[in-house]
């Protein structure tokens, strides 16, 4: 064979592979509800990272029939993006898998037609009520995710106009900042309940019908006004004379009020919504901060005769077996207002905590042995058994994510602590989908407690699409994946997911792989072809 | 439950002195009146409320009341404490800004003045280049770059802006982000791509039609169709510190888009920028948050791809300086507080013997100021080592290593005084601003005119500048602008007459 008939021969082969091997995608775009093909969708085909800019796009315009179609395109993984005006793109997945060589003809894309509710907000004499922030909640199908509002807040005439997903809908409505004139001419604040339409509470609401490429409009929804509210008490326990400071946080809050007890150690504030508070006082006495155990408590109605007892600080003498190099961690407080207290473990398992405040702790160690987890804690001598929720992500998969809990409400003087550090299981795997491994941002692993909901991790797969769980306490659990997209779904759905996942029993010092394919959700949305 | 922080923060330092809630403090008054500040009538039914800076968590009192038909509100027992005053009324703005208000024990505050504008408001509808209703559109209604406005259009394409004072404004829609190069297609159609575009259908500014609106002017059926532009590239490689999550930056320069893309291997690509001149800028930060740049690249945008751009990214520098003076310079006491500015972001105090330095700069042209000086100083010239810099900017194309900037200044500033008129009397309480007579420059000195109208302006470079007037009431063009030239040291008169 001669050099140049060589050439044309390699070059003949490399054509014909290429034509063997290119891919390409065809389909239709048609309406959910109808059926009917639409026109003029156009649709991207995204190629690159989730939550990136795309490195390539495809596109294509569907025709009078619907159809579109984008040959050749190198084969490889898609985002699927279709735009029309006037519908939403809800699938089951977004993504959409072209091997070498495949001619995808028949890709159905549905578009569900949106459905525009719109109306005012008012108050209690009837006002338009502006900025208020309006939110429907679809019945049934876990449809949330693809809301979208053309406003988040009411104009000044306290109108609002949202696109929805057809379906039956409860409309929400919360106002914040609304004050108004006292007749001594200082201002008070005024609350307002969060509201569903017309003017009820959730268990009340009237369902909105959202009609597709129909706008319901005239939703008025009436805020309910909420009666503001006082709390008062007493606080005992500090030492006469010293000055004592009452703080109530919101729960939901990082400012706190904060107001002086009187002499007498009596205290009393007004103007409170109704809601979750946390409540302590705390005063100087001396060198020493004395504090009194936060109370959380939910405040419905005037309340009076709370009582804060102030208590000397205590210190906390413990035994970590285990671990020799671990570093033990305190925390208490609420969100927003935790306090967090650290000791390292000695050469000989001791750790020592001083000037600790009476209150409730959560227990936790770094920097404990790789896959360490807690086995036993006891409190001077008695066992605690519950483990506390802590959520895990990739970054600190090897920090032993389970808290302890540690009653120390009525501590004082000193207390003991016993703890076993032991060699906790791992579980690692990937994660496939349909269209191959899924990776970073596109799918979550969930591992949950048999038995006691409270053991609850979640991480997200690498680039690679592989998992790891650290440091988990022996026991049944459940574990699955899911589609990320999913996940911010309906409640039901997660408990359904989770009631038929795959059952596993972990010992210490387990090396379980499990590879996992994402459990498709139980949405209403068709699935694709 | 939120607090809102005030922003009447200097008299925070006031209050410890006070002692807030206190019952045995004797309490002060309040009153004023609530004036449309257009007709100079009462408003009625309006709702003035004086607000707590909320520095510390302790419950404070604040006030409200609704203004009687003659427009007066008053409060007759204010506990003492630092208060911000505002006024609210539907279909009105308060034209005046917030006004602080400081109640001592006993004392009485009165003869208040707020005033209230009609607001205009506009609306209308965003279409494509096929006329169909574009959803998600931003839309901007623009004045001198102060006071913006904005909205999005809704399902209809329709948007609406509210809360206008009265002015000319240029309208500006920035169409719904497309992110990623341009699509491939191979059914024979072709990707369409609009511009930023200005009312009513201009890619560039310089033939956007304003808008007038007067006060309390409702204008409706304002129609923007959106210009078509053909997809182009512009990509190339920044070198240097690239600090995770750079980015490269495309600015618009007549602010009507800004653009960005990441950097992956050092390469950056960005897509649809619409016909036009641009800054191109690599910008980011280390992990210790020292700020990294590229020198500003010029680029001009037509319908062609801009590839092979190098970019050099430089982290930031210290520029080392001394001021010289012409002349006699003044006494040590009036600048021993003295501040060199650059770019309005970069300072360093400058020390007895005239030295400064400013830890933290970065490359590009930057504007140097002075704070601290008698107000006769300016800047008569600037020197990077030996290279003389034009029209008082800095231009720093790398890190200067030592070599030292040279700031000449003179005492003897240009002034510029006069008295501004409204109708038969005095206008009181307006800026008049002096911005050198050159494209985009901004206005650099400013006086507040006095309750006889009067005002001054010192320490202008010689050159012609153009005087105008801001008078607070939303009309910032709706006022005449002198040109004026002064030579070093010259002081001269003008007065100024506005319209009422």
């Amino acid at each position: 064979m001669s050099w140049k008939l060589g050439a044309l021969t390699a070059l003949l082969l490399l054509t014909w592979a290429n034509a063997q091997e290119q891919s390409s995608i065809a389909g239709r775009v048609v309406d959910t509800i109808t059926g009917q093909p639409l026109k003029r969708a156009h649709i991207r085909l995204l190629v690159g990272e989730f939550h990136q800019t795309p490195t390539a796009v495809y596109g294509a315009m569907s025709d009078s029939d619907g159809r579109f179609s984008i040959s050749p395109i190198p084969a490889g993984s898609y985002l699927v993006q279709p735009e029309l005006s006037g519908y939403f793109y809800l699938p089951k997945s977004f993504t959409v898998a072209i091997k070498a060589g495949e001619r995808l003809d028949d890709y159905r894309i549905e578009l569900t037609p949106r459905a525009i509710l719109s109306g005012r907000v008012l108050d209690e004499h009837g006002e338009p009520v502006k900025d208020a922030n309006i939110w429907p909640e679809a019945q049934g199908a876990a449809l949330n995710l693809a809301m979208r509002r053309f406003d988040y807040r009411t104009s000044e005439l306290g109108e609002f106009r949202l696109a929805v997903p057809p379906g039956k809908y409860r409309l929400r409505a919360q106002v914040f900042d609304r004050q108004e004139i006292r007749s001594d001419g200082t201002l008070a604040p005024a609350y307002y309940a969060t509201t569903y339409y017309p003017n009820s509470s959730p268990a009340n609401a009237e369902l909105v019908d959202a009609r597709p490429g129909k706008e319901t409009s005239g939703l008025e929804i009436r805020l309910i006004r909420l009666r503001s509210l006082s709390i008062s008490g007493t606080v005992t326990g500090a030492t006469p004379g010293t000055p004592v400071a009452v703080h109530i946080r919101p729960e939901m809050e990082f400012d706190s009020l904060t107001i002086p007890a009187g002499k007498d150690g009596s205290f009393a504030a007004g103007d409170l919504a109704p809601g979750a508070y946390y409540i302590y006082a705390e005063s100087g006495e001396g060198g020493e901060k004395w504090r009194s155990a936060e109370l959380d408590f939910y405040l419905d109605n005037d309340t009076s005769n709370v009582s804060l007892s102030m208590a000397r600080p205590f210190s906390l003498t413990g035994k970590l077996t285990g671990g020799p190099h671990a570093i033990v961690h305190l925390e208490a407080g609420g969100w927003g207002n935790s306090r967090k207290f650290s000791a390292p473990v000695a050469p000989d398992g001791t750790f020592h905590f001083d000037q600790l405040q009476p209150d409730r702790y959560t227990l936790t160690l770094s920097a404990a042995p790789e896959d360490g987890y807690i086995r036993l804690v006891e409190l001077d001598g008695a066992a605690i058994e519950a483990r506390e929720a802590e959520h895990s992500n990739r970054d600190e998969a090897t920090t032993p994510a389970f808290g302890i809990p540690l009653d120390f409400i009525k501590a004082s003087g000193s207390a003991s602590l016993k703890v076993v550090v032991a060699p906790g299981a791992r579980i690692s795997g990937t994660v496939q989908g349909k269209s191959g491994v899924l990776a970073d941002g596109l799918a979550t692993v969930e591992l949950l407690a048999e038995g006691q909901r409270s053991v609850w991790l979640i991480t997200q797969p690498g680039k690679d699409g592989a998992y790891v769980f650290h440091a988990i306490p022996p026991g049944k659990y459940r574990i699955f994946a899911e589609h990320r997209m999913e996940s911010e779904g309906a409640d039901t759905d997660f408990r359904k997911l989770a009631d038929s996942a795959e059952e596993i029993e972990l010992h210490e010092g387990d090396r379980m792989t499990k590879d996992l394919t994402v459990i498709e959700g139980t949405g209403d949305a068709k699935k694709q072809p | 439950m939120r607090r809102n922080s005030r922003s009447a923060a200097f008299l925070l330092a006031l209050l410890p002195a006070l002692a807030p809630g206190q019952d045995a403090v004797k309490p002060g008054s309040v009153e004023g009146v609530v004036v449309n500040g257009i007709t100079g009538e009462p408003i009625a039914h309006a709702r003035v409320t004086l607000n707590v800076y909320r520095g510390s968590s302790a419950p404070v009192k604040e006030y409200g009341a609704i203004t009687g038909e003659d427009g007066k509100f008053s409060w007759s027992t204010v506990a003492p404490n630092g208060y911000s005053l505002s006024v609210e009324m539907r279909g009105f703005i308060q034209s005046d800004g917030r006004h602080g208000v400081l109640v001592m024990p006993g004392s009485a505050t009165h003869e208040l003045k707020l005033q209230l504008v009609p607001e205009a408001i506009l609306s209308g509808r965003v279409l494509d280049s096929h006329g169909a209703p574009l959803e998600g559109a931003a839309v901007l209604a623009l004045y001198g770059g102060i006071g913006d406005h904005r909205a999005t259009t809704d399902d209809r394409g329709e948007f609406r802006l509210t809360g206008l004072p009265a002015g000319k404004y240029l309208v500006l829609t920035r169409p719904p982000e497309v992110r990623g190069p341009a699509e491939i297609r191979t059914d024979g159609t072709k990707e369409e791509c609009h511009a930023p575009t200005w009312y009513p259908n201009a890619s560039v500014k310089s033939e956007a039609a304003p808008v007038e609106v007067t006060a309390g002017a409702q204008i409706g059926g304002i129609e923007i169709r959106l210009v078509r532009i053909p997809i182009v590239r512009v990509s190339g490689t920044v070198t240097g510190v690239i600090p995770r999550g750079m980015a490269v930056m495309a600015s618009a320069e007549d602010g009507s888009s800004s653009t960005a893309s990441e950097i992956r291997g050092g390469k950056f690509e960005i897509w649809r920028l619409a016909p036009g001149k641009y800054g191109l800028t690599a910008q980011g930060r280390t992990a210790d948050s020292a700020e990294v740049r590229s020198y500003p690249m010029p680029l001009e945008i037509a319908d062609a791809n801009n590839d092979g751009l190098a970019l050099e990214a430089i982290p930031e520098f210290e520029v080392a300086g001394q001021v010289e003076w012409d002349g006699t310079p003044p006494p040590a006491d009036q600048r021993n507080e003295a501040w060199v500015h650059l770019g309005f972001q970069y300072h360093g105090k400058i020390e007895a013997d005239g030295s400064f330095r400013t830890p933290h700069a970065v490359v590009g042209k930057q504007r140097v100021d002075l704070t601290g000086m008698p107000k006769t100083v300016y800047i008569k010239s600037i020197r990077l080592g030996q290279d003389q810099m034009p029209d008082g900017d800095l231009d720093l194309r790398n890190d200067p290593k030592g070599t030292p900037v040279t700031l000449l200044l003179s005492t003897a500033g240009a002034e510029i005084s006069g008295v501004v008129k409204r109708g038969d009397g005095p206008a009181a309480n307006v800026l008049v601003c002096a911005a050198p007579d050159r494209e985009n420059a901004r206005c650099e000195h400013g006086s507040q005119s006095g309750a006889d109208g009067t005002f001054t302006v010192r320490g202008l470079a010689p050159g012609r500048y153009r005087l105008s007037v801001n008078m607070g009431d939303g009309q910032p063009n709706a006022y005449p602008v002198e040109v004026v030239e002064v030579q070093e040291g010259e002081k001269t008169t003008r007065d100024l007459t506005v319209a009422r």
